[in-house]
């Protein structure tokens, strides 16, 4: 029991090594035209959030995965 | 690889002439947009140089040293490249390219087909490539260097937009880093430590054709006044779609005057020419042509192509092109990069 407690309080603590934002199943966005391209190959946050705030990207397209990225 | 040839027998006429891919012109090379710096192997030294004269109070003893002169060099090696292709010539026995094969069991080659197909479209697709790889090539290495930088606001820093360009836009066949790779990212500084390129950023937007004048003013402002005072005058360079965009801008009956003035193929915009180039949407670069560089052994190798058997005792045949390329930027500092 002891062990389990300490386990899950150790995953709480832990900011996962994935991004934030990852494009939902075949969403591809073309922000710079249709010779560019981002999926989640090339996505980073900064990249989404820039692209959210720019209008060339909704919140929609992608899984955000804020709630788990917490640290103390 | 055989040619993928969707024929059928000719039984009456075929209509001259083949419809021909549309494809847009290599405008980098058949306009000169950029300078050229052929007769390079390889390790060309480009030095750039700059002084600081600080006058002070005359001294009949002993004066003190003072300003600045310095000389660097950066050392630029172009990447050597080839298009290659192998096609049967038989295979298109029963297309209408039949007609231009001379008589014999031994001749199955169309004149018709080398001078459209291959000297035509293949050709112009070869030299469409190398253009393309000149402005927005970038090599796997350097495109994680890039996406790996901390973004920033300042001049030293990577943009949001300009990393976010880089992912979604630059790559193209990732053989060498282009011009708008080198801009951002590149050696070309005294130590040759690869850091973040010194071009004047400028922060942009989506552009359409109702902004399409204020974000081209806020290119024009951030250029260096000392550019525009004498000699060699900057150029725009900016995406095709801007002659669309520029077209819809102008035909506004409000507009007291036209922003952009257009004379024939021409465009300009306060007095500074715009060129358009396979750039990627909201992306605009000014600079003097004498500041970019296309690195090459010989700039007619583009448009060269060997063709021949592929063995004495075959009947296959190859394509082969090899050329050399590579982009450098000199004067960074003086040269406006513009992304949305």
């Amino acid at each position: 029991m002891i062990f389990l407690l300490c386990q899950s309080l150790k995953r709480e603590n832990t900011t996962e090594s994935m991004g934030k934002y990852k494009l939902k199943d075949g969403v591809v966005l073309r922000p710079y035209g249709v010779n560019s391209f981002i999926d989640n190959s090339n996505l980073t946050d900064t990249i989404a959030e820039l692209l959210i705030k720019k209008g060339r990207a909704k919140d929609s397209d992608f899984i955000i995965k804020n709630k788990l990225n917490k640290k103390k | 690889m055989a040619i993928t040839s969707n024929s059928i027998d000719i039984l009456g006429v075929a209509a001259e002439p083949i419809i021909e891919e549309v494809l847009f012109q290599n405008n980098t090379l058949n306009k000169g947009l950029v300078t050229f710096e052929d007769d390079v192997k390889a390790e060309t030294i480009f030095t750039e140089a700059s002084a600081t004269a600080t006058m002070q109070q005359f001294t009949s003893g002993a004066p003190t040293s003072s300003g600045d002169l310095s000389s660097w060099d950066a050392k630029v090696t172009p990447s050597k490249v080839m298009f290659y292709q192998e096609f049967v010539p038989n295979d298109l026995r029963f297309s209408r390219y039949k007609r231009s094969m001379s008589p014999s069991a031994w001749n199955d080659f169309s004149t018709e087909f080398e001078r459209v197909v291959i000297g035509g479209i293949y050709a112009q697709k070869i030299s469409l490539s190398a253009e393309r790889n000149f402005w927005l090539g970038a090599t796997a290495a350097t495109k994680a260097t890039i996406a790996g930088l901390t973004a920033g606001l300042p001049n030293t820093s990577i943009g949001a937009e300009e990393q976010a360009m880089v992912a979604a836009s630059l790559g193209a066949d990732a053989q060498f880093d282009g011009l708008l790779t080198t801009l951002l990212y590149n050696t070309s500084r005294a130590g040759g430590t690869a850091a973040v390129g010194e071009r004047l950023k400028v922060v942009g937007t989506t552009i359409d054709a109702s902004n399409i004048k204020a974000e081209y003013g806020k290119v024009y402002t951030a250029i260096p006044s000392e550019v525009l005072e004498s000699g060699e005058m900057p150029t725009f360079y900016a995406p095709y779609s801007h002659r669309q965009l520029i077209a819809e801008f102008n035909n506004n009956v409000a507009n007291y005057k036209d922003a952009f003035l257009v004379s024939g193929d021409t465009y300009s915009y306060n007095g500074i020419k715009i060129e358009f180039v396979p750039f990627p949407e909201n992306v605009i670069l000014c600079a003097r042509k004498s500041h970019l560089f296309w690195v090459t052994d010989l700039t007619s190798d583009v448009n060269r192509m060997k063709m021949d058997k592929i063995a004495n005792n075959r009947e296959d045949m190859f394509l082969k092109n090899i050329m050399s390329i590579g982009a450098h930027v000199g004067n960074q500092k003086f040269n406006v990069l513009y992304v949305g």
